[in-house]
């Protein structure tokens, strides 16, 4: 029996789950939230399949749809619970394969770097914070990222440039911004 | 600035330690699965009703567009052009022509106007304008070579004379189209044809010109018939002798195709390239000429053939209506024709107007559905 395109479909959503729940995460900084943004995007994606581009094309829709249902979540006026702030999601005490291979120190440093990086993106307002999510988490090119917030290219280029600006003015990130800024001169 | 690479590789490991919701992927994709089966059919138009909608007001536009271009063609043509038209067609149809002569209308008519009444004292004149027609007539003058023959011997003793005349007719009013029958008629009893027919027809005064060919045998019963169709105004008849114009061209064809012929020789015995080119050159030459006569040869054979008349038919323009002159009103009659004429005003600017209205209406009504349809689906692709 063939497969059919929604069972392609399927398996893709599938396959992108863990990075569309860390990206609705990094936005929404709620692990409910980002479970249920998720869903409400899978949904909407499922629904509308027929007019959804095939290939590449379709993953900046996804993420169109998943940021504009996170936007949304951050908009209420209420929030249910109260967000995280910064890296304070519960981490299970499993460590990851990859800290496995590295020395403690270097991984206890390597951590609280990243959780540096969490907390300072967690600072930035929601429109560049998803630019930024967008560009070096999810990995998406500037023209994705365009068709991903409905905005031009030039100005994904503008948000990532103003975003990297604030995150190296960022004192907790001193130690990233610091080489470049060296080579710069 | 930030260094990028360092910064996403952190960004990585920051997200990679957000843990995932276990069986989380197996909710929403079993959700996902649950909803809606197959929505694949949601295409474009959501709403049944919305899609019923569309296709009004699609089929309401085409109707209006229609009916706008309609409109407007209309008034573009006025109402003697259209009455112009409708006389041409109901005229033309008995235009009938034998094909040798299929060829040669509508050119025979300049070369007979500009015919030197003494051809033979400028020949030159006449080979140019036979020149600029020969390659219409060479063609058709060959394949009837021996009917044309038959009808030239019942012309004046073996002599080839061409014979033009004009008339001017002037007719009775509203018999217009009664004398362009009458003259297509005479035209075809005498074993000729209409070869070229205009009319113009003013608001009051229709007129047209005609141009007949009979053979020329024929030409001076046909012109004393055509006299009695109308008050002749004007009429002229000309007769030209080209037979010593036609005995030349023959001569000269002669001679050519002789000097062809000799070329042909001389080619079959060259033996290098360069003389056969050369004779090939020559050969090609001559070849045109030849040519060239037999179209100028053909084109007086036609004309020898049949004569040519021109016949303008004039209605006389309508006489002035006496103005009438205007009774005493008394003031009452007045009124009441002050009444009947506003009443008539608003009801002719009513109408002229319900047609732009209707244009809005339909755009609004199209307006309307588009936004039905597209709106809904735009807003959820937006969220």
């Amino acid at each position: 029996m063939g497969r059919t395109p929604e069972d392609d479909l399927a398996d893709w959503l599938a396959a992108g789950y863990a990075r569309a729940y860390r990206t609705a995460f990094l936005l929404v900084r709620d692990a409910r939230d980002a479970e249920e943004a998720v869903q409400e995007a899978y949904l909407r994606v499922w629904r509308f399949r027929a007019s959804l581009p095939d290939g590449a094309g379709r993953e900046p829709w996804l993420y169109r749809v998943l940021v504009n249902t996170c936007y949304s979540f951050l908009r209420r006026e209420v929030p249910r619970r109260n967000r995280h702030s910064g890296a304070e999601f519960e981490i299970d005490g499993a460590a990851t394969p990859e800290s496995a291979d590295r020395s403690p120190e270097a991984a206890a440093e390597a951590s609280e770097a990243a959780d540096a990086v969490g907390a300072a993106l967690a600072e930035l307002p929601e429109h560049l914070r998803a630019t930024v999510v967008l560009r070096y988490w999810t990995g998406l090119s500037e023209r994705e990222i365009a068709t991903a917030i409905a905005r031009r290219p030039g100005t994904v280029r503008s948000r990532l440039h103003e975003a990297r600006r604030r995150l190296a003015m960022d004192p907790r990130l001193g130690a990233l911004a610091a080489p470049v800024s060296e080579e710069a001169r | 600035m930030i260094d990028e690479e360092a910064f996403a590789a952190l960004l990585a490991e920051h997200a990679e330690r957000i843990p995932i919701p276990p069986a989380a992927i197996d909710t929403v994709l079993a959700a996902s699965l649950r909803s809606e089966p197959s929505e694949s059919g949601r295409g474009r138009f959501a709403h049944p009703a919305a899609r019923v909608l569309g296709a009004a007001a699609v089929v309401l536009v085409a109707v209006g567009a229609v009916w706008t271009v309609g409109a407007h063609s209309n008034r573009g043509a006025a109402p003697t052009e259209r009455a112009d038209r409708a006389r041409s067609n109901s005229t033309l149809p008995q235009v009938a022509s034998p094909p040798t002569s299929s060829a040669v209308r509508g050119s025979v008519g300049g070369a007979q106007r500009t015919t030197p009444p003494s051809y033979g004292s400028s020949p030159d004149t006449l080979q140019q304008q036979f020149g600029t027609t020969h390659g219409n007539t060479a063609a058709a003058a060959s394949g009837t070579d021996s009917a044309k023959a038959l009808l030239r011997s019942e012309s004046t003793s073996g002599a080839l004379v061409v014979r033009t005349g004009t008339l001017d007719l002037r007719i009775a009013r509203h018999s217009f189209g009664q004398t362009v029958g009458r003259v297509t008629t005479t035209a075809a009893g005498a074993g000729g044809f209409v070869s070229d027919a205009k009319t113009f027809e003013s608001a009051t005064t229709p007129s047209g010109s005609m141009t007949i060919r009979v053979p020329s045998a024929r030409f001076d019963a046909t012109v004393a018939k055509l006299r009695a169709l109308g008050t002749v105004v004007s009429a002229t008849t000309r007769g030209v002798d080209v037979t010593g114009r036609h005995t030349d061209l023959q001569a000269r064809l002669r001679a050519a195709a002789a000097t062809r012929d000799q070329y042909l020789t001389v080619l079959a015995q060259a033996t290098n390239i360069g003389d056969i080119l050369a004779v090939q050159d020559r050969i090609q030459t001559v070849q045109t000429q030849i040519e060239q006569l037999q179209g100028q040869i053909g084109q007086l054979d036609d004309q020898a053939t049949f004569a040519t008349i021109t016949v303008s038919i004039t209605e006389p323009a309508p006489k002035a209506k006496p103005v009438a002159r205007p009774a005493h009103r008394s003031g009452l009659s007045i009124a009441w024709g002050d009444a009947r004429h506003g009443f008539a005003q608003r009801v002719e600017g009513l109408i002229s107007h319900s047609g732009s209205a209707l244009v809005i209406a339909l755009f609004v009504l199209l307006l309307g559905a588009l936004l039905r349809v597209f709106l809904p689906r735009m807003r959820r692709l937006l969220v």
